[in-house]
């Protein structure tokens, strides 16, 4: 019993260190509870669903506006919903350009204008969706995480657009809240698994590898002198035969794709992506 | 008979750390005087009964701790020619133990305790080294591949070579144990001896340690040293044939004569662990300190600590992943 703890005596300080951190993080509540201020006084409204499609009500708009309110608070960045029926619009580009120009339009940002912001675009007409990105939000999505919001909120926002709306709310504050920043640090429960596994079977083979000792005799060891007389020593050429076989050339493939990623607007700088529901 | 003490009559030893005849009791050095002993069942010193069993040619009398040396059985036919005088003594025997698995995890707790390492004997263990005088006549065909490309294709030139090799190795002192107690293959771990420390045997160096008279005669044990010495006649002459990418239509002809086959004593510490009933000897050539044998497995430990190392990282995940939950 005491060599067993003389050994892993370190493992157990590391699981009570780690055990008091999360303690005392937990007990103090985290970054959870911080609000952000809003700095930009230059924007040039006070609205943040923009539902000129008329898919909401006038209730649901309401709910969306003090959800949204809410969340601008806790994340500090502007959040904005746009929906629209324009056929004109049927295209990822000309999405884009409505979306971050609707943004520098209206001077959104949480902090300064074309600053921290959101922009989701909805067209009706054809179903193409863009989120652009700016500030803080550009930083922080990358383009499969506008893939998985988008996806998202399209799974549902046919039949209830409402519900579809209040998804990509939650979800960009679930993606842009401290929590979610540090959380984008944890591990898969599967590689923990795993990594604990291998990491055991390394420790057990290591431990188990008792050897019997080591041959350390060579094949000169008894032979007088250390090496033995080679009285005859005769390599005579008998022939050589050549052979040829033609070289198969293989070609390979290449493949790629893209979509969204980092862009310049009107002298600003967004990031954004789009999909279709 | 006894190597008794000139000064105070105690039971003189050979002594390892001073290479020379010492006395336990009274410290004196090169103080021995050869005593009669009375025969192969009483200790010469004590009279107590001893058992020397079918070969050990010196035993500890477990009355008196003296080292009665059986004249028996280290005299004529059984007198050894040479003898490597131990060279470690049993201080040093256990520190390399200890050394060698202290760090092991999976180790029964008591493998390395003192009342266990105190058990660890010095022993001299017969040995049959044997001259031989080997002609080893080769023939064979040799292959020397080589591969370019030009242009589309792919060539393969391969160059053959009648081979004739004729070698004489002169082999000396090829050591095979003559014990049957002892794993050949353990043995053969201990080697190689550095036999320039080789003496002529003398009784003296018996005293103060267990040995055996050969177990086995030199013609039984030859076809071992025969069988050795040929693997290291083969490596040789494959060291000849480096230069072919294979070799076919090998004829190898190996003949092996015997020169002589020396009746020698080589120094083994010996330590048996006795592990659920299953005994794991442990040997230290008493001159170099190499060491052979394989240790016993605690399964409770290798159960324990696999488990604690398994749910030690999945906890300190597990763990990390709450912590960057809250922060």
């Amino acid at each position: 019993m005491k060599q067993y703890f003389k050994r892993f005596w370190f493992w157990y300080v590391i699981i009570a260190i780690m055990l008091v951190v999360y303690l005392v993080a937990r007990f103090t509540g985290g970054n959870s509870g911080q609000e952000y201020v809003r700095t930009n006084t230059e924007c040039l409204t006070e609205e943040r669903v923009f539902d000129y499609a008329d898919k909401l009500s006038d209730a649901e708009e309401d709910d969306l506006r003090a959800l949204i309110a809410k969340r601008e608070k806790q994340v500090g960045c502007d959040i904005v919903l746009v929906t629209i029926d324009d056929p004109e619009l049927r295209s990822d580009s000309k999405m884009m350009t409505y979306a971050d120009y609707f943004c520098i339009d209206n001077k959104f940002g949480y902090n300064r204008p074309v600053g921290d912001a959101i922009i989701y675009v909805d067209n009706w007409n054809g179903g193409y969706v863009w989120m652009s990105t700016s500030g803080k939000a550009e930083a922080r999505y990358s383009s499969s995480m506008i893939d998985s919001l988008i996806t998202y909120a399209c799974d549902v926002v046919n039949s209830n657009p409402y519900k579809g709306y209040e998804r990509y709310v939650n979800r960009v504050y679930r993606d842009l809240s401290a929590n979610s920043v540090m959380g984008s640090f944890r591990i898969n429960s599967l590689a923990i698994f795993v990594v604990a596994l291998v990491v055991t079977v390394i420790y057990l083979i290591a431990g188990l590898s008792g050897h019997k000792g080591k041959k350390t005799t060579t094949a000169s060891t008894y032979v007088a002198g250390g090496r033995p007389d080679l009285r005859n020593s005769n390599d005579t050429f008998i022939n050589k035969h050549v052979s040829k076989r033609k070289i198969e050339s293989s070609s390979g493939g290449s493949g790629g794709g893209g979509g969204g990623g980092h862009h310049t607007t009107g002298g600003h700088s967004f990031g954004g992506g789009g999909g279709r529901h | 008979m006894i190597y008794k003490c000139r000064n105070c009559g105690a039971n003189a030893i050979y002594s390892p750390e001073k290479q020379s005849m010492y006395c336990p009791y009274c410290d004196s050095v090169d103080c021995e005087e050869l005593s009669p002993g009375q025969g192969m069942q009483m200790c010469g010193n004590c009279g107590a009964e001893i058992n020397p069993g079918d070969y050990r040619s010196v035993v500890k009398c477990e009355a008196c701790d003296s080292y009665i040396i059986f004249e028996e059985r280290t005299t004529g036919e059984y007198e050894p020619h040479l003898i490597i005088p131990f060279k470690m003594g049993k201080k040093q025997a256990q520190e390399l133990l200890k050394k060698e698995f202290g760090k092991r995890p999976f180790l029964p707790s008591d493998f390395l305790s003192e009342s266990k390492l105190d058990k660890i004997e010095g022993m001299y263990v017969p040995y049959f080294m044997y001259d031989f005088d080997c002609d080893y006549m080769f023939r064979g065909t040799g292959h020397v591949v080589r591969r370019w490309r030009s242009g589309d294709y792919e060539y393969t030139e391969t160059s053959n070579y009648r081979l004739e090799r004729d070698m004489n190795i002169n082999f000396e002192k090829v050591p095979v144990d003559a014990s049957i107690a002892m794993a050949d293959d353990i043995m053969d771990l201990l080697e190689p001896y550095s036999y320039e420390l080789l003496q002529p045997f003398d009784t003296k160096y018996l005293s103060g340690f267990a040995a055996e008279k050969y177990n086995m005669s030199s013609s039984e044990l030859e076809p071992r040293a025969i069988k050795k010495a040929k693997v290291d006649a083969r490596t040789l002459m494959e060291q000849t044939l480096t230069r072919y990418s294979s070799v076919t239509d090998r004829q190898d002809n190996i003949n092996f004569q015997t020169k002589a086959d020396n009746y020698s004593l080589l120094p083994v510490w010996n330590y048996t662990y006795i592990y659920r009933g299953k005994p794991y000897p442990f040997k230290i050539n008493g001159q170099t300190g190499k060491m052979s044998g394989k240790p016993p497995i605690s399964i409770p430990k290798v159960i324990a600590s696999g488990l604690t190392v398994f749910l030690s990282i999945a906890a300190i995940g597990g763990l990390w992943n709450l912590i960057m939950g809250v922060i």
